[in-house]
């Protein structure tokens, strides 16, 4: 069997139907064997891109919560602030700490524009759920900046993002699909400048997803800190290795390996933020 | 004196035996009829999850919370048993968080086990298996089927497994011990990588970690072809290989490698690290 007859049987293979030869090539062929390795993590990722990008439900409904709780910040923002909005921010710590976010987020909103345009799929999907659920109506400088932080609350800003940020780790790594496009002989040319949007996202989810960070049990919330500390490093290593030598593919999957975990992380702890109580 | 004795004897007894009660009251045991290959869930957030086989078309359920603010729910779909715990309030401390879970499963038993810190024992299943946990270890003994262990930090041990295996830890280690997989993928980041396990013909070990160390025993009969690759650390090789017909890989020149196969050539190990070191070893 050649490669192209292996290609030709890809849906049957990953439908769990694989013939001898299927094997035989599979084993034989580093290029096949990393094809069917995409496949894979596409299939992985694909529950977050069903349905075009829906995210779980329960962040949704998580999402759902926290708007219906803190309907009054966009408004806030776009400038209208009522008595009773001004009150509610004089006692209420986390609303106020939400404002002050956001404040920084505006500021450094036009560059985040600029630099972290994301998949358009993505947020066609994720806008059209809201305004199915009439959860946004007119757009407004928030909603324009919320292609990346589309809930009004830092938290779920966290949770939203880790969720987007894994779609689009998996949508830059997939187009790494061999089939589709060749590897690049020189990280710095290509794959870097794409992978910077993605790190920005990321540690902008980190930082956040951090301190909202809730857990009862210690080990567990320490773990993940500790973990996603390694992590950071690993990126950090690699990122160096491959300024001196770019053309070294090992070390860049390395990277790719690192920023998969990274975005499974992220996740991981956004999943466990829980809903603050007052 | 005796008389005195017999009444301290008489009030720590009373003691421990009023103690005792509130803990037996939280003990919860629940069982469920199951048709053939069921499958159970659990979810947990911390303590001791152990898992075991019988002959008997059921699904027992014995948990023991170690708080009241722990629930302990149980119920069952079909052929589908869901066991979860919830907090009862947010109040809690870690040791009033935990509650220990055991499990007896028929023999062909599909189980999906969440368990965040503690420890996740099974032993002795005949069916696919899928562990998640953050900080709890997973020990897997005499479990055949499609084995999948994602931890955070975890160590993931694998004793007389066979099936598919597929481990993802970030600093948790990996051991798979005295197992017969045809298919083996295991990654960590920093965690060490053990496989002290039958190669079989035909078969694929992928292990792949970024530091830590790797070891690979091997007898002189096994047979089987192997590509090492270090990019930053060592690679140390006792087998007798000799040159494989396998292409070598373009490396940068401060990489260790080693291609090479034992006797036939028969399984096909795939070894890669960032800056650990690779050991393959022979077993003593």
């Amino acid at each position: 069997m050649n490669c192209k007859e292996f290609e030709n049987q890809t849906e049957q293979w990953m439908e769990g139907v694989r013939s001898a030869e299927a094997h035989g090539h599979h084993l034989a062929c580093d290029r096949c064997r990393a094809l069917v390795e995409d496949l894979e993590a596409i299939r992985l990722a694909a529950p977050l891109l069903a349905e075009e990008v829906a995210p779980p439900e329960r962040l949704w409904a998580s999402i759902r919560g926290e708007i219906d709780h803190e309907m009054f910040v966009p408004q806030w923002m776009d400038g209208v602030r009522t008595a009773e909005a001004r009150e509610h921010l004089t006692v209420c710590e986390r609303c106020r700490n939400l404002v002050e976010d956001l404040d920084q987020i505006r500021a450094v909103a036009p560059q985040l524009a600029r630099e972290l345009a994301p998949p358009p799929r993505l947020w066609a999907s994720i806008r059209a759920q809201l305004e199915r659920e009439e959860l946004i109506r007119q757009p407004s400088w928030w909603e324009s900046l919320a292609g990346w932080f589309p809930a009004p609350s830092w938290r779920l800003a966290a949770s939203t993002a880790a969720v987007l940020a894994l779609a689009a780790v998996t949508i830059v790594l997939s187009g790494r699909n061999p089939r589709v496009q060749p590897k690049s002989p020189d990280w710095l040319s290509t794959d870097q400048p794409e992978l910077a949007s993605v790190d920005i996202q990321l540690n902008h989810v980190e930082r956040r997803a951090i301190r909202s960070l809730h857990t009862d049990d210690p080990a567990v919330g320490d773990t993940l800190e500790q973990n996603l500390a390694i992590i950071d490093r690993q990126i950090a290593l690699c990122e160096k290795t491959l300024e001196q030598t770019p053309a070294d593919e090992n070390t860049s999957d390395y990277l790719y390996d690192a920023y998969r975990q990274k975005a499974d992380l992220l996740t991981m702890i956004a999943e466990r933020s829980g809903v603050p109580t007052e | 004196m005796g008389r005195r004795g017999s009444s301290w004897g008489a009030a720590v007894s009373l003691a421990i035996a009023l103690a005792g009660v509130p803990a037996f009251a939280r003990h919860i045991q629940k069982k469920f009829r199951v048709g053939s290959h069921p499958v159970v869930t659990l979810r947990n957030s911390s303590g001791k999850v152990t898992i075991h086989s019988w002959p008997k078309p059921e699904v027992q359920l014995a948990a023991d919370p170690r708080s009241d603010k722990v629930e302990v729910d149980a119920g069952q779909q079909g052929n589908m048993v869901e066991v979860t715990t919830h907090l009862l309030t947010d109040n809690i401390t870690p040791s009033e968080l935990e509650a220990d879970i055991q499990l007896t499963v028929p023999e062909e038993t599909e189980l999906s086990i969440h368990n965040d810190s503690g420890e996740v024992d099974i032993q002795k299943l005949l069916g696919d298996v899928s562990v998640e946990t953050v900080a709890a270890d997973a020990n897997l003994e005499g479990v055949t089927g499609y084995i999948t262990v994602h931890t955070v930090g975890g160590t993931f041990t694998c004793n007389q497994c066979s099936g598919r295996i597929e481990a993802n830890s970030i600093s948790g280690a990996i051991n798979l011990l005295d197992s017969e997989s045809s298919n083996v993928q295991v990654r960590t980041s920093t965690g060490n990588i053990m496989l002290d396990s039958d190669l079989l013909p035909n078969g694929l070990y992928q292990l792949r970690n970024y530091s830590g160390q790797i070891d690979v025993l091997f007898s002189p009969s096994d047979s089987f072809d192997v590509t090492a690759i270090s990019m930053r650390g060592r690679v140390e090789n006792e087998a007798k290989l000799k040159q494989s017909p396998r292409p070598s890989h373009h490396l940068p020149p401060f990489a260790r490698s080693l291609i090479g196969q034992l006797n036939e050539g028969k399984a096909r190990l795939i070894i890669n690290s960032f800056s650990g070191t690779i050991l393959i070893r022979r077993r003593p």
